[in-house]
C-alpha cells in the first residue's frame, strides 16, 4: 500500500527551519521544514540558483617519476606593465 | 561550437587544452631539514586558466593552469557518483569543479576542471608541448569565459561562518 509522504512524517519531530537529509532505498533525500506560518511560494529561490561548496577532494596525479629537489632561488615576478603617467606626480 | 583545434604552431591561448604537461609535487620532506625534498613530476591533462590578453601582450612567462580529469575515471573510482556529475556540477553549481562535455572530433571524454588543482607552467614549456602535438583542443570564447567566471566566483566567494538567522 502506497504511503503519501505527508503520512510518512506525520510521526516525526520536525524541526523549523532545519534541513534534513537521508537515503531512501537508491536516493538521497532532502527535506527542507519552513515552520507553521510559511507557505511555499513560487519566489522562493529556485534549488537550481543555490551554489554548493566541493564535498570531496579529487585526486592529485600520481604514477609519476620522483626526483629529489634542492632549493633555489625564487622566481622573480614577470614586470608589470605600469603606464608612465603613474609615476609622474 | 564548444572546441576548436588550433594548430602546432599557435600561440597558447586561454582555454587550451593540453596533455602530458608535466605537474610537480612533493612527495615526502623531513621538517628539519627541508633544503632536500623527494618530489615527482607527473605528466597530466591542464587546461590554461591565464587570461588572452596577458598571453597575447608576451605579459607572462607562466602560465596557470588547472587538472583536468575525465568524468568517467573520478566515477569509477568512486570520488564522485554519476549523478553528481549529471547534476549539479554540469550545471556549474559547485565551486571549484567546472564541466566539460565530451567531443568527438578532438578525442575528447567528459571532463571535470579541478580549480582547486592550480599550477603556474612555464610558457615555453607549454608552448613545446603544443609544437609536439600535445594540444588537444581549445575551448571557444563564450565558454571559456563561462570557465573564467566560475573560476573568479570560486576565489571570491565569502563563506559565512553560518548562515543568517530566519523567523
Amino acid at each position: 500500500m502506497a504511503t503519501s509522504i505527508a503520512e510518512a512524517l506525520h510521526n516525526v519531530e520536525l524541526e523549523s527551519g532545519r534541513i534534513y537529509r537521508c537515503q531512501v532505498k537508491e536516493f538521497w533525500v532532502e527535506l527542507r521544514v519552513l515552520g507553521p506560518a510559511t507557505e511555499p511560494s513560487e519566489t522562493m529561490i529556485p534549488e537550481s540558483d543555490i551554489r554548493l561548496d566541493a564535498w570531496t577532494e579529487l585526486p592529485a596525479p600520481s604514477g609519476g617519476r620522483t626526483v629529489t629537489l634542492r632549493k633555489g632561488p625564487p622566481d622573480l615576478p614577470d614586470p608589470p606593465d605600469i603606464p608612465a603617467e603613474e609615476y609622474e606626480g | 561550437m564548444i572546441f576548436a583545434t588550433p594548430l602546432p604552431e599557435e600561440v597558447i591561448d586561454q582555454g587550451d587544452i593540453i596533455d602530458d604537461c608535466p605537474i610537480m609535487s612533493i612527495v615526502s620532506f623531513d621538517e628539519d631539514r627541508l633544503d632536500s625534498l623527494e618530489g615527482q613530476f607527473t605528466p597530466q591533462r591542464v587546461i590554461v586558466l591565464t587570461q588572452t590578453c596577458d598571453l597575447a601582450n608576451l605579459k607572462v612567462s607562466r602560465v596557470l593552469v588547472a587538472a583536468m580529469f575525465e568524468a568517467k575515471s573520478l566515477a569509477d573510482e568512486q570520488v564522485l557518483k554519476a549523478a553528481e556529475i549529471r547534476g549539479p556540477i554540469r550545471a556549474s553549481r559547485v565551486y571549484g569543479w567546472y564541466y566539460l562535455p565530451k567531443s568527438a572530433e578532438q578525442g575528447l571524454a567528459e571532463s571535470i576542471i579541478d580549480l582547486r588543482q592550480l599550477h603556474t607552467v612555464r610558457l615555453d614549456l607549454l608552448q613545446a608541448l603544443c609544437q609536439r602535438g600535445h594540444r588537444r583542443a581549445r575551448l571557444q570564447p563564450l565558454y571559456r569565459e563561462h570557465l573564467a567566471r566560475h573560476f573568479a566566483d570560486t576565489y571570491s566567494r565569502i563563506g559565512l561562518p553560518a548562515p543568517y538567522e530566519t523567523e
